[in-house]
């Protein structure tokens, strides 16, 4: 297992190298550039002046040697400042980072909470009310644009019965609160975007419980666990669910680089701050810094993300073992 | 942040800014009163006449103002900030030497007065005693020497440099005394004194020495301005507080709260909601049903700036002036106003934006004429031909209209045209690009044939960089390739002339030749629409728009909304 693991660990790096040349490149390519942010149409801006701040941050330079001064700062951990604002690219990272997780371990969490059981007990109860209801309302979720969703529950829960915030992560009055009284505040403005987060994507991953659960009901060691007067419970939550949870295992490693990319669609919507916003809108003022920083990063934990998965996958389920490969 | 995946960025630019509070565009400024004589502007003071009724209750301190954007500022410094948001916010935490006053006529704001001298090659500045920055150090000369240094240092990543390159030298005789000396009188050049000023105290910082593009108070802001910066929450909020030592008194609303809010639905519900009190409306948002507005007051006063459709003139299509005026008569401008702006806008004739005292009264826009239109195509060699496409030896007249995606008004405009030219006999194909991909590969290399553009304008009427004949290399904004010896003259005479009725003519003659000359068909000119909360006594419309009086608002204390002590 080490060696297999070593093995996987520096396979990332030649990775990491191609996806990073890769997106430099892409990014490059695209016509504009961050200058032009304060420069395009604007009449107060000459091309000399484009010229001599261009010639300043070293956009005059052949692609190749920009590249190459990137990744040496990168072999310094140095991952640059954004051109839109001069900050650290990492601080803006780091600022949005905690929002974005949070906001997808929740909505992760209720889609597992939801999603597993739901998906059970439609293999179990195949074709029966239950199955098809639930069929009905996950695909529902699965349908409706995010967008038209997110506006009816707005409208509904916040406009018109005033129960929860429409949009933001807090209250304008939130500093002067109890740390009580923040938290929940908070945990009222998660609510809508974590409900339509988790729904539009329950419909997938109940699917995949109902169909592996369904491969492992028709198995024999089920029927000799039924003919030994096992409880329902017994052989299906646990002798069933247990083998069939395992291919949701690599669902849950594929789902690990989603953790820090936020939705851009979800969070304009709620007007939530996460990461996002921040990738769209890197991407589209020519930010390189940023862009190249998160996806370095989204790609570092895409590899070790399917790398968990593996080990899991393994642990979980005795038949796989990767030490003799 | 600039882009919004609904709208270019110039354009977003224009939407997100919610309140216009002597808006500062800097640079092109001068502007004063113009004569109000297009039917319908006088109405827009009726309809939005605020409630300032005969028993208006006394003025009281405190509450909160939580206004909206759909996009970020970038950086809290004026001098390297040019997006909207920014200047929102800019605008409450800095002066300039100069602002526009209601009726865009220049005023004094840190500077008390001003001499031009020796026929505009000297400008004297004397300034206000007394002013204290944000942080209680006295503002002198030497601040605005440094804004100077910082404007022309070639290592500081300004959009403002060009605006000073006529500057021979700035010099501080007294510490309350400035004296710009020109190469050459350049009469925008006062207005671009409208900048605003920042402080050398802050940003040379012997013991701490930082890049100025990256500093750290670009992010906390230290001015002069009536409110002072307090805390940002990158794409959340950023929170200003009343200034109580503010030179022209301490304004009434005690916190300012500036929302991101990206989508404009969801803004409209926050609104709707109450939770924010002001926003940027759409035109359908403008004329939802009343009963949406119970808490909010509409306002509405024409934008400074425009929708057109350029030509490329080199392009021989478009060399045939009659050709261009049949294009001109075959669109219906008012069809356009309404069917993309819900009447809310009006159609205009020329390169100024319509409350700009340089904007000619008298030039019409050309009527929509479609029979006169095939009339002149007809001596223009034009003739129908199969399937009713106009021809001419043996070509059919057909081109391609291009626009930036993203801005849903640009598209439909360009239909609108497709299908009215088409009435004519002229067949329009569209394409919608990417913006970069269109500027840098299309407009900058003037490989197009028409397209659908707006321009955003600065107070200052000074259109150089946009018409004179000299402007039209890669990269600079005559890309129609306009070029005709009078304006060109007019323009560079109107630069140097400060007098602003011999500007005036000079503007107004201007617009008349750019008009005959239809290098654009001017199309129209939108309104900028606003949502305030009712409870706030003192928005008004003026010249200026909205919110130029700003730090003079406030609410009755009966009607406060939010505790001071609730936002901190």
């Amino acid at each position: 297992m080490i060696p297999y693991l070593l093995r996987r660990l520096l396979q990332v790096i030649p990775t990491l190298i191609g996806i990073s040349i890769i997106s430099f490149f892409l990014i490059q390519l695209a016509p504009g550039g961050p200058i032009d942010q304060i420069a395009d149409l604007n009449p107060h801006v000459t091309p000399e002046v484009k010229q001599r701040i261009s010639h300043d941050m070293g956009f005059d330079q052949p692609i190749p040697v920009q590249y190459a001064r990137w990744a040496g700062r990168m072999a310094r951990f140095d991952f640059g400042k954004s051109f839109n604002d001069g900050r650290p690219v990492l601080r803006k990272i780091a600022e949005r980072l905690p929002a974005t997780l949070l906001l997808n371990i929740l909505s992760i969490l209720f889609m597992f909470l939801v999603a597993v059981p739901i998906g059970a007990i439609s293999a179990v109860k195949a074709n029966s009310w239950f199955d098809k209801a639930s069929t009905v309302f996950v695909f529902l979720g699965f349908s409706v644009p995010t967008y038209a969703l997110a506006l009816l529950l707005m409208i509904i829960f916040g406009l018109e019965l005033g129960w929860l915030p429409i949009s933001g992560l807090r209250s304008l009055s939130f500093m002067p609160m109890p740390l009580t009284a923040r938290m929940l505040d908070m945990a009222r403005h998660l609510v809508l975007p974590t409900l339509v987060l988790g729904l539009t994507d329950l419909a997938g991953l109940s699917r995949y419980m109902r169909n592996s659960m369904l491969e492992v009901v028709h198995q024999d060691f089920i029927r000799t666990a039924k003919a030994k007067g096992l409880s329902n419970w017994r052989v299906y939550g646990v002798h069933a669910a247990r083998n069939a949870l395992i291919p949701l295992l690599t669902m849950f490693g594929l789902m690990i680089p989603d953790l820090i990319g936020g939705g851009v669609i979800i969070e304009t919507i709620f007007a939530y701050p996460g990461m996002g916003r921040l990738g769209y809108e890197a991407i589209m003022t020519r930010d390189y810094n940023l862009v190249m920083a998160i996806t370095v990063i989204s790609a570092l934990l895409t590899v070790l993300g399917n790398l968990l998965a593996d080990i899991l996958y393994a642990y979980a389920d005795p038949r796989i073992r990767y030490a003799g490969r | 942040m600039n882009l919004h995946p609904l709208s270019s960025p110039r354009q977003a630019s224009g939407r997100g800014l919610s309140l216009r509070k002597n808006t500062w565009v800097p640079a092109y400024g001068l502007p004063g009163r113009r004569i109000v004589s297009i039917t319908g502007l006088i109405s827009f003071c009726i309809l939005t006449s605020p409630l300032q009724a005969a028993d208006t209750p006394a003025p009281a301190y405190g509450d909160a103002y939580a206004d909206s954007s759909i996009g970020d500022a970038s950086m809290l410094n004026p001098v390297l900030a040019s997006d909207s948001a920014s200047n929102d916010i800019n605008n409450q935490v800095f002066n300039g030497l100069v602002k526009y006053d209601k009726d865009l006529n220049l005023a004094g704001d840190l500077a008390e007065s001003w001499e031009i001298k020796k026929k505009g090659l000297v400008i004297v500045f004397h300034l206000r005693r007394n002013v204290r920055w944000h942080d209680g150090a006295p503002f002198s000369a030497d601040d605005v020497l440094f804004t100077y240094e910082k404007l022309r240092d070639p290592r500081v990543h300004t959009p403002y440099a060009s605006d000073f390159d006529d500057v021979e030298s700035v010099k501080a005789p007294d510490p309350y005394t400035v004296r710009v000396v020109y190469k050459k009188p350049f009469a925008p050049g006062l207005a671009s004194w409208g900048m605003g000023i920042i402080p050398r105290h802050v940003f040379e910082n012997a013991h701490n020495p930082e890049d100025f593009n990256t500093h750290h108070a670009n992010r906390a802001p230290i001015g002069t301005g009536p409110f002072r910066f307090k805390e940002w929450k990158t794409d959340q909020y950023i929170l200003l507080e009343a200034n109580p030592d503010y030179f022209l008194g301490r304004p009434y609303i005690q916190k300012y709260i500036y929302r991101i809010i990206p989508d404009q639905a969801v803004e409209f519900l926050e609104l709707r909601n109450q939770s924010i009190d002001a926003m940027t409306l759409t035109p359908d948002q403008y004329k939802a049903y009343d009963a949406i507005f119970a808490h909010h007051n509409r306002f509405r006063y024409p934008a400074f700036r425009y929708v057109y459709l350029g030509f490329n003139l080199k392009n021989p299509l478009f060399q045939d002036r009659r050709v261009r005026e049949a294009i001109a008569l075959s669109i219906d401008r008012n069809a356009l106003v309404q069917g993309l702006q819900l009447g809310l806008g009006q159609p205009i004739s020329g390169p100024f934006a319509i409350m700009s005292w340089a904007y000619n009264p008298h030039v019409t826009p050309p009527p929509y004429d479609p029979s006169r239109a095939r009339r002149l195509l007809d001596e223009a060699g034009w003739r129908p031909g199969p399937g009713g496409w106009l021809q001419k030896d043996g070509r059919v007249f057909s081109f391609t209209i291009m626009t930036n995606q993203g801005n849903k008004v640009r598209q439909l405009c360009s239909e609108v045209i497709q299908q009215q030219l088409g009435r004519v006999g002229i067949e329009v194909r569209i394409r919608i690009m990417e913006w970069s991909t269109f500027i840098r590969n299309y407009i900058d290399k003037k490989d197009f044939e028409a397209l659908v553009m707006g321009w955003q304008l600065g107070r200052d009427p000074d259109i150089y960089a946009m018409w004179h004949s000299s402007q039209q290399k890669e990269g600079q904004y005559n890309f129609c390739g306009y070029s005709n010896k009078e304006v060109d003259r007019l323009l560079v005479e109107g630069r140097e002339t400060f007098d602003q009725k011999k500007r005036q003519e000079i503007y107004w003659r201007a617009h008349e030749l750019i008009a005959a000359d239809l290098p654009y068909v001017f199309l129209y000119s939108p309104d900028e629409l606003q949502a305030v909360h009712k409870r706030f006594i003192g928005p008004e419309v003026a010249p200026a728009g909205l919110g130029w009086n700003f730090w003079q608002w406030y609410v009755p204390e009966k009607l406060q909304r939010y505790k001071t002590e609730m936002i901190q």
